[in-house]
């Protein structure tokens, strides 16, 4: 053994160590409030009892609940649209959602998102959502997921009729060039992905129709054709959705939030969305979570609350 | 700096952090722990730092062998340090599941075999000749600033060293003779 010289041992990587030192701060300057938390916390045990009683998949949420931080890795900015015309040329090649009318789009998918405000942003727990949207006509859905409520920690089972809906077809009833689609969804700004720069709006908007809706095949390859024309959108590679499901992401950044779109890195398939801090800001260090999902299931069902097989 | 540590004043912590955090998790490192402890070990060494900082004397140069005092204190006994953080290290954020790259992953192996042999005859020593042997040599403290660390006179750390050299130097001619006794076992110097 050479004794001067040290073993090299792996450096504490950098998000790791804004991590551990925002938490450090956080902790120190952290008025002494245990007394009052206690009394807050004393009547959330009956709540969980009811949700767990009733099957709820929920997992306990206390305030304290650990930021979730992943590492933040460089975006590629050229090969973004390159990735993004190969997966609408092969999505045109997949088969399309059954034909015929009538019946509803059925979504299953799981998921957590933070809640903003009043210091680092926390995860609520993971859980499953369900979602009715009928296909054809506007009129009514249905959204099963349980219900968060802050002050009382805890969690209610909901079942909630939605009104109006518009139909799935609307939704995805788009324009096949990407020039069209994308001058569209800058002219519809005010209306999708609001407070948003332009580019943001956009991005946001596709991404809406790509989380919850049943697109066709063709309108896919547009949206990821528009996608591409995107100023700013990159390439992130080894990501994974709240199903632990590893693929590769389309993202964007504004404002220090970065949001991806993760697909299969094989099939395209699109597996969830995940959308977290890549600076250091009031809502936490760079690389807290503010949101992660995963779509489950996407299927036609006939009837409002008919759940297909899995 | 110190005038402002022992006022609590928590900026001059977060600079604290900045300058010595690396190199405390180095020894960590080299102390054996694995990484996910080698972080907790960061975290628990700076919030007992903060703790007992009324206790820093106020004259002196670099912190760093103040905080490699203490980190030292926590390898010793974590569970203790632990305890005492228990609800700050509840709040730790989580680290991230996803496994690394392949390539960090290759790099990282290559590092912990050349840790593991390094460690290896670090094993064979006591634990207060290994504790002086990391401070002076791999964090490279003076024999001043390592005695402050551990709060052992100098002429003790100087003895110790000497006493960890020789017997390294007669585990490294064992090995050179084929003669490799010494393995490192997971956990070791948890």
């Amino acid at each position: 053994m050479r004794e001067h010289i040290a073993p090299p041992v792996p450096a504490l990587p950098a998000m790791r160590r804004q991590a551990l030192r925002h938490h450090l701060l956080t902790e120190v300057r952290r008025p002494s409030r245990r007394q009052r938390r206690m009394r807050v916390l004393a009547p959330v045990a009956g709540v969980l009892t009811v949700a767990v009683a009733a099957g709820m998949i929920a997992q306990p949420w206390s305030p304290d609940s650990a930021p979730l931080i992943v590492p933040v890795e460089q975006g590629e900015r050229v090969g973004a649209s390159l990735l993004l015309n190969r997966m609408a040329a092969v999505a045109t090649d997949k088969a399309g959602p059954p034909s015929g009318e009538g019946g509803y789009v059925y979504i299953r998918s799981r998921g957590a998102f933070a809640e903003l405000g009043d210091g680092p942003a926390r995860l609520r727990p993971v859980h499953e959502r369900e979602i009715w949207i009928p296909r054809d006509e506007r009129g009514d859905g249905l959204l099963q997921q349980p219900f968060f409520h802050a002050p009382i920690v805890g969690v209610i089972p909901q079942r909630e009729t939605l009104t109006d809906v518009t139909p799935n077809a609307a939704l995805v009833d788009l324009p096949e060039d990407p020039d069209a689609l994308l001058a569209k969804l800058y002219r519809e700004r005010q209306q999708r992905g609001r407070g948003n720069s332009r580019d943001g709006a956009a991005f946001t908007a596709i991404g809406d129709i790509l989380r919850e809706s049943l697109v066709p095949p063709d309108t896919s390859a547009a949206l990821y054709r528009a996608a591409a024309k995107i100023p700013g959108v990159e390439v992130v590679r080894g990501v994974a959705d709240a199903a632990g499901r590893r693929g590769i992401a389309v993202a964007h950044t504004e404002r220090s939030r970065r949001d991806e779109w993760i697909f299969d890195e094989q099939t395209f398939d699109y597996l969830g969305e995940r959308s977290y801090l890549v600076a250091d800001t009031v809502d936490g260090p760079a690389g807290t979570v503010l949101g992660t999902t995963a779509v489950l299931q996407r299927a036609v069902v006939s009837e409002l609350g008919q759940r297909p097989e899995r | 700096m110190r005038a402002r540590i022992r006022a609590g004043d928590s900026d001059a912590l977060g600079e604290l952090f900045d300058q010595h955090a690396d190199a405390v998790h180095r020894h960590a490192l080299w102390s054996g722990s694995d990484p996910a402890h080698a972080e907790d070990v960061v975290s628990l060494t700076f919030l007992e730092a903060w703790r007992i900082r009324e206790s820093l004397r106020s004259d002196g140069d670099s912190l760093r062998p103040w905080l490699l005092g203490i980190a030292t204190n926590v390898l010793r006994n974590r569970r203790r340090a632990a305890r005492r953080h228990r609800e700050a290290l509840r709040r730790l954020p989580v680290r991230d599941t996803v496994p690394d790259f392949a390539d960090a992953v290759v790099d990282r192996m290559h590092d912990a075999a050349q840790v593991a042999a390094a460690l290896a005859g670090l094993r064979a020593l006591r634990r207060a000749d290994r504790e002086v042997f990391l401070l002076c040599v791999w964090s490279q403290l003076d024999y001043a600033a390592a005695a402050e660390a551990l709060g052992v006179p100098v002429g003790t750390v100087r003895s110790r060293l000497s006493r960890a050299r020789t017997r390294l130097r007669a585990l490294a001619q064992q090995e050179l003779a084929g003669n490799r006794m010494i393995t490192v076992e997971q956990g070791e110097y948890r």
